[in-house]
């Protein structure tokens, strides 16, 4: 009895198989595949630029900070403030001003990140 | 034909559309008669074959091969057998009319005094439970291995001689 049984199991499953577009089926699936990957990978690439650049930003804020306020018009103009003063002070008045000048400037620099963070 | 270490290599090499040119010839059938088992509709165990290519194409990258290449695969198989499952209607069953048809080829090309009505015995297979129903189907479409049976459903051999000897039984007593 069990003999049967072995060999009718055999004819019934020993031939099953997938469709014959099977293999087609999933070529076209993988394509669509890999051009989304390809997709996939750029915009993490275009991401990933971005992250960095916002890190370096981060990791030197205060080159950032010199990038913004050193420009051309900027030590144009400190230029023509030293002229001025050099002209119209005598060594005396300036020798006399340099602690206040460096006090202001000392507390310029201390205060500048404190008032960047509240922003 | 490639072996595993040679799939490995194209991986390594960063040739994965080759690698898995290679694996389907090798894991189509394998993978089609394992979703098969657990689905009992061909439509449903044809999409899932689909779906494991393309998961194994996906993460062929990070394959470490601490496993061999067939139980990760299998292993694929049966976690989008079981997720295909529970989103399947609950009664499927194997007598679908493809099927059929093909099984009725089949039954005609075998010896007339063994062909026995195909449909009916399917009909017995079908009524199987579930573990002794996989066992018997791999077990004859997987050219009749207890070791590949046994890799396919994590199962250990003894367990898969005993669920096919009551399945034959039973089919038996029902002949």
């Amino acid at each position: 009895m069990n003999d049967r049984v072995h060999v009718n199991l055999a004819a019934l499953f020993s031939g099953l198989d997938t469709r014959p577009e099977f293999n087609a089926r999933l070529l076209d699936r993988l394509n669509v595949e890999i051009a989304h990957e390809a997709l996939r990978a750029e915009e993490a690439r275009r991401l990933e630029q971005r992250r960095h650049r916002v890190a370096q930003r981060e990791l030197h804020p205060w080159k950032q900070a010199l990038g913004r306020w050193v420009t051309l018009e900027t030590v144009g103009i400190g230029a023509l403030a030293a002229l001025m003063i050099g002209s119209a002070w005598s060594a005396e008045q300036i020798r006399a001003a340099l602690p206040i000048v460096f006090t202001a400037l000392g507390l310029a620099l201390a205060v500048a990140p404190v008032l960047r963070d509240r922003r | 034909m490639l072996t595993e270490s040679g799939i490995l290599e194209l991986v390594r090499n960063d040739r994965r559309n080759e690698a898995i040119a290679a694996l389907l010839p090798l894991y189509r059938r394998k993978v089609f008669g394992l979703a098969y088992s657990f689905l009992r509709n061909r439509e449903a165990a044809e999409d899932v074959t689909q779906e494991v290519f393309i998961k194994i194409w996906r993460a062929l990258p990070s394959y470490d091969g601490r496993a061999s290449l067939s139980t990760w695969i299998y292993t694929i198989t049966r976690n989008a057998s079981l997720s295909a499952l529970r989103t399947q209607r609950p009664h499927a069953s194997m007598s679908d009319p493809e099927v059929m048809a093909e099984v009725d080829t089949t039954a005609e090309d075998s010896r007339a005094e063994t062909a026995v009505d195909a449909a009916a015995l399917l009909r017995m297979v079908d009524a199987l439970p579930s573990k002794q129903r996989q066992v018997v189907m791999l077990f004859y479409m997987q050219e009749q291995s207890h070791e590949e049976v046994s890799a396919m459903l994590a199962m250990p051999i003894g367990t898969v001689k005993t669920l096919l000897h009551r399945a034959r039984a039973r089919l038996g007593a029902s002949t």
